[in-house]
């Protein structure tokens, strides 16, 4: 994962990420070793606590990814836990909130590349479906095919931004 | 968990996805043409008479098409100072298509695209350029929005230009905007710049300077303590593309006026204030660069509205007590009726009765008087304004 992090380019901070990635997965595959005589069938709880933790590794992760340098990084997270002081983010407004809702609810229950492998590989059959709180569940018909098809499209109009070039008061 | 509704059909399933990702941007996309919340792709068209928002969008595109459609014999280029500053509805040219063709954030590059871009379709008469000092003088883009693509190259472009404005179309902010004036939600201030053949108007401005609230605040601004702004990236390729791009021209026969930008006095020392020497060293090189280029037997003349004179040094609304400036909207920015007396200097030079002027040309044998002068007077507007001027750098 290492290299993987310097594939991206010569910088501190993508040796950062990949180490940090390759630190998950040492630890997700110590954690089912050290577990595999206990396995228990995941509950809505355990879900959630393994979705939230998963998250937020990923989370610190790409602060490194995206910083200019380790400083920067660690100036981000130390503004995300709350180090610099806790106030209301005015910089989003209603419809803002509305996209990351929406990007929060297909990030976490819309099927990912691994799912839709499994579809095929197991001849047009859904692995068993982990638990969930999110009532709706994927299928691949036709209704998921317009509604995915209509978000695919939302997509394509995001890649073009309008920039609205001012010049100092214009 | 397998039961009935978890089953389905792959293929079904992706061609439902492409179906209704196609129809619904067929939909957008003709939607968003139709409607043309930027006039993109708009000339002679009733559509210019929609009321539009103070802050108008991707002006690059909207002149760069109206050029292509008007074929202008005068154009102006340059910045948002320009833009803003040089009307079109001058006598001086009377009977003559003028254009202003200048856009926010224009660096020389830039200029040299509109100038290219307006010339494949027809060669202008007559070029009015405004030139900046700072990051603005260099030869890479200065506006994000002015694409490369837009710029004529080869009769294909009306298609590749058609092209461009159907994928310019697939866009969410676009589809807003355009969903808005179908709602009649849209913000109707003032009629697009290309009614006023691209010249931004009074109009327009009242509403922004409102919105930003007002000159007053502007020069708050200035009147603080800040470092001086960048100097030019490179400032003899720059040069060297100016020398480029008016000598082409110039074999044809098109004339060119080139004008410093008259920003205010207390926007000159602020921005340049530890700079003096390097902006001198550029007006030199301006200076060099002209006279060669007139002796080749170019029409060129290069003026100097910027530094301490009459129109620049107007007093601000802290020292007045007025909310607005006979001369200036902010501080980097001019009025039109300042860029009415600027054309009318650059077009009467050597003509009798001249008085009053406030540009000064700058030739070979006038620029180190001039900038001698230009220092002087930087010296005593400082004396004479202490209070204005106490937290600009030395």
């Amino acid at each position: 994962m290492l290299l993987g992090g310097l594939w991206h380019g010569a910088n501190w901070t993508f040796v950062i990420w990949g180490g940090l990635h390759g630190m998950y997965l040492c630890i997700q595959h110590g954690w089912q070793y050290a577990m595999r005589n206990r396995y228990r069938q995941p509950t809505v709880l355990t879900n959630s606590i393994n979705r939230t933790l998963t998250f937020l590794a990923v989370m610190v992760a790409w602060c490194f990814f995206r910083a200019q340098n380790v400083t920067s990084a660690f100036k981000v997270l130390a503004g995300m836990v709350g180090i610099n002081g806790i106030s209301p983010v005015t910089e989003i407004d209603f419809p803002g909130y509305l996209i990351l809702l929406a990007g929060t609810l297909i990030a976490f229950y819309l099927p990912n590349t691994n799912e839709l492998f499994l579809f095929t590989e197991k001849g047009h059959e859904m692995k068993p479906s982990a638990p969930s709180i999110f009532p709706v569940k994927w299928s691949p018909n036709i209704r998921w095919g317009i509604a995915v098809g209509c978000i695919f499209a939302l997509c394509i109009l995001s890649i073009e931004r309008t920039s609205d070039f001012i010049y100092a008061q214009f | 968990m397998n039961n009935a509704s978890e089953k389905g059909n792959l293929p079904i399933y992706f061609l439902a996805i492409g179906v209704s990702a196609l129809l619904l941007l067929g939909l957008i996309v003709t939607m968003n043409y139709t409607i043309d919340p930027y006039f993109i792709h708009q000339w002679d068209s009733p559509l210019l008479h929609r009321l539009s928002p103070a802050q108008q969008k991707i002006m690059p595109w909207a002149k760069t098409y109206a050029a292509y459609r008007f074929q202008p014999e005068v154009v102006y280029l340059g910045s948002s100072r320009t833009e803003i500053g040089l009307p079109t509805e001058s006598p001086l040219f009377t009977g003559k298509r003028v254009f202003n063709l200048a856009i926010s954030g224009a660096s020389v590059g830039d200029a040299v695209n509109m100038l290219r871009h307006t010339a494949f379709f027809h060669r202008p008469e007559i070029v009015v350029w405004g030139l900046d000092y700072g990051w603005q003088f260099r030869e890479k883009t200065g506006n994000t929005d002015f694409n490369k693509e837009l710029v004529a190259e080869g009769a294909s472009y009306p298609i590749r230009r058609t092209f461009l404005n159907i994928k310019r179309s697939i866009s969410m902010a676009m589809t807003g905007d355009a969903l808005n004036i179908v709602l009649g939600k849209s913000e109707q201030s003032c009629f697009s710049l290309l009614a006023y053949y691209g010249h931004k108007s009074s109009q327009c401005l009242e509403v922004i300077m409102r919105n930003e609230g007002g000159t007053k605040k502007a020069f708050e601004e200035v009147l603080k303590k800040k470092e001086p702004l960048g100097t030019p990236e490179d400032v003899a390729a720059t040069i060297q593309l100016l020398d480029q791009v008016t000598s082409d021209y110039c074999q044809s026969g098109t004339l060119f006026r080139l004008y410093l930008q008259p920003i205010h006095a207390l926007a000159e020392l602020s921005y340049w204030a530890t700079l003096t020497d390097d902006l001198d060293a550029w007006k030199r090189a301006l200076v060099k660069m002209v006279d060669a280029r007139r002796q080749g037997g170019c029409d060129i003349r290069l003026y100097d509205f910027s530094g301490f004179n009459r129109i620049t040094t107007e007093e601000i609304p802290q020292t007045t007590g007025n909310d607005s400036m006979q001369n200036y909207w902010e501080q980097s920015h001019y009025r039109s009726e300042v860029g009415l007396k600027i054309l009318e200097e650059l077009f009467a030079a050597g003509q009798e009765g001249q008085q009053n002027t406030f540009g000064v040309e700058l030739r070979g044998d006038t620029i180190e008087q001039h900038l001698v002068n230009f220092s002087h007077a930087r010296r005593q507007y400082r004396a004479d304004h202490p209070k204005e001027t106490a937290n600009i750098l030395q």
